[in-house]
């Protein structure tokens, strides 16, 4: 069985590790996050109570999900980066981006393209986010989207976000996931979640030839 | 009611939403809901619209949607199995929060 890992078991990370439970899914978790729960992350991230603040969130999670999740979940308290990478994700067949955090956003991508793994982005903002799956050599990375040149967008603290929204991110990156999965996933879909219309948009990308990690195929 | 400077905290970022604001915090936290479907989507939309702030009373109710009932509203979301009833709940709790919030369907 493939062992998954969450880079960041926050409003997106954790809503996606609550529905790999209630999926009665079966796949080895690493949960990786540095960060302590903070009751300002309550209402977004209900998974923590009020007796979490101050334990770090990797560690809180893995314990939720020993409530009855059928595979193994390992916690590691630490901020993913370039240098430490290949070890937090030794063993990783796929990454489930759940950070908002620019620089580890770049490392995991980094990682994927190294070793041709998988990688599913996710974000919320406000009452919107975004998913994809992205696969090196496959499509477009997020430098073709975004930029190469893109610096860190604003954070929760600073425009906002409802929790829901954050389920709905990840309910769309497990969809990615299972068709990625039974190779019903054809071609590259960027998932647009409107939270205020309660609706997705699908864009979907023609593979012009990604060229930002072409040394590295 | 006047928010505590830890409530303030603890819903900031609700609060700074411009759909939500001040006033609407203190309207989710004076709403109370019932939410009705099949676990484990039920509990974990209650969760949501706890965490933001409503008095939420769990109901059983129909297999294959889940439904929100409170100040004189209703909303309800198809559920399909799989992943997709995570992200109905998401939407679903979104669009409760953000009527509630901005007092659809309340009086005053």
């Amino acid at each position: 069985m493939s062992r998954l890992a969450v880079v960041g078991v926050g409003a997106t990370g954790g809503a996606l590790l609550a529905g790999l439970h209630a999926l009665g899914a079966t796949e080895p978790l690493r949960l990786i996050d540095p960060d302590r729960v903070e009751r300002s992350n309550l209402p977004r991230q209900p998974w923590f109570e009020a007796a979490d603040i101050g334990r770090p969130k990797a560690e809180v999670m893995a314990e939720r999900l020993s409530h009855g999740y059928r595979g193994q979940v390992e916690p590691a308290v630490a901020r993913l980066s370039e240098e430490n990478c290949d070890q937090l994700l030794d063993e990783v067949a796929l990454v489930f981006d759940g950070t908002d955090n620019w620089p580890v956003r770049e490392a995991i991508q980094a990682w994927a393209a190294r070793h041709q793994k998988a990688w599913i982005y996710m974000s919320v903002l406000g009452l919107s986010g975004m998913t994809a799956l992205f696969r090196p050599g496959e499509g477009p990375c997020l430098y073709c989207l975004f930029g190469a040149t893109i610096q860190q967008g604003p954070h929760c603290f600073e425009a906002g976000v409802l929790g829901p929204v954050a389920a709905a991110v990840a309910g769309e990156a497990l969809d990615l996931y299972q068709r990625w999965g039974s190779g019903a996933l054809e071609g590259f879909e960027l998932r647009l979640i409107d939270g205020a219309g309660g609706r997705t948009e699908v864009i979907r990308g023609r593979d012009r030839g990604c060229t930002h990690f072409v040394s590295l195929r | 009611m006047s928010l505590s400077d830890e409530l303030i905290d603890q819903y900031s970022r609700q609060i700074l939403l411009p759909e939500v604001d001040y006033q609407g915090q203190e309207r989710l936290l004076q709403a109370q809901v019932e939410v009705a479907g099949p676990e484990p989507w039920r509990s974990w939309l209650a969760r949501y619209l706890r965490a933001a702030g409503v008095a939420v009373r769990e109901l059983t109710g129909p297999t294959d949607q889940l439904t929100v009932e409170g100040g004189g509203r209703r909303w309800q979301r198809a559920l399909t199995p799989g992943p997709a009833a995570l992200t109905a709940l998401g939407y679903l709790g979104a669009a409760v929060l953000l009527d509630l919030a901005q007092g659809e369907g309340a009086q005053g």
